[in-house]
């Protein structure tokens, strides 16, 4: 009879460990980008990055954990979305999970000459084993954009070609060098932390929470912009 | 044994109904994730403030962002 019970007991406490144990999201939370992505022969990426310029590019779209239900990309000027099942969803060679390769090409005088980096939105209904996930991917251009520059982002230095991104938790201090003096537009939005002179050329920027733009202008009037996004949430993957 | 049983009963039925509050949940913050990418408008700012820069260096004599003395 003890025996019976015992079994009962562990079988619920079994039926009880399967239910969800994900870790909570808030709507209202800004999380870290760490979509995997690639793009063609460029690389891969994980959350934030700049592409070289291209006339297109090929954009492998990696989610976190199964295929999300939904799958929204945007520019400034297009917003498209991926439904499960659609015959866009490419499965892979090898292995179960899929993934979706994007073809974009910058609209001209639109999406190739200002501001207008794409953004990948990923959800999920059933977020047991995977949750949303977010991706930002910014553009060189040579054109607009030409004065070259080295940031130093949440510990890895990169030189920049003219376009930068960077994300960081907010509150962290990240650094950019120029070669040579520089003015800065006013920081956009208004609220985000202005870039604070150290020294030579060295100037230091403290994350606000979100996105902010900067824009630096060397006195032969060659300019440089950097998105720095600043989070204050990461989401754990169980399983990945 | 019928303690038993019912125990375990009791544990089928908890285990049912979290799976479908969890699910009612996880449904709920899919569309609120969704609503809020719908009203989105990131995009949108990102390139008004880079038009607002652009045209602030364009009409603004070029001077050294350094403060006077090196801080």
């Amino acid at each position: 009879m003890q025996f019976k019970k015992t079994w009962a007991y562990l079988i619920g406490l079994l039926l009880l460990g399967c239910s969800s144990s994900h870790m909570p999201m808030d709507v209202g939370t800004f999380y870290k980008r760490d979509m995997n992505f690639k793009i063609g022969n460029v690389g891969s990426f994980n959350g934030v990055s700049v592409a070289p310029q291209l006339q297109s590019y090929a954009i492998q779209i990696e989610p976190e954990g199964d295929l999300p239900d939904l799958l929204v990309l945007r520019t400034c000027h297009r917003e498209e979305s991926f439904e499960k099942g659609d015959s866009n969803w490419l499965s892979q060679a090898f292995g179960k999970k899929k993934k979706l390769t994007y073809m974009y090409l910058p609209e001209a005088d639109i999406e190739d000459n200002r501001v207008c980096p794409l953004r990948g939105d990923a959800f999920y209904t059933d977020d047991d084993n995977s949750q949303h996930s977010w991706f930002f991917l910014d553009f060189e251009n040579r054109k607009l954009f030409a004065l070259q520059s080295n940031i130093t982002c949440n510990g890895k230095s990169v030189t920049v070609n003219g376009v930068g991104a960077c994300q960081a938790r907010k509150g962290l201090v990240q650094v950019i060098k120029f070669p040579e003096d520089v003015r800065w537009a006013p920081t956009k939005p208004s609220y985000c932390n202005d870039p604070v002179f150290k020294y030579g050329n060295r100037w230091e920027i403290e994350l606000t929470l979100g996105e902010c733009l900067y824009m630096a202008q060397s006195k032969s009037g060659a300019l440089a912009r950097f998105t720095m996004i600043g989070y204050e949430g990461i989401l754990l993957r169980e399983g990945y | 044994m019928w303690s038993g049983i019912f125990a375990f009963l009791m544990q089928v039925v908890s285990f049912i109904l979290n799976r479908i509050t969890d699910n009612e949940e996880t449904k709920k913050k899919f569309f609120d994730f969704i609503r809020q990418a719908a009203n989105d408008t990131k995009s949108t700012k990102l390139m008004k403030w880079g038009e607002e820069q652009l045209a602030y260096l364009e009409k603004t004599p070029w001077k050294s962002s350094k403060p006077n003395k090196p801080q």
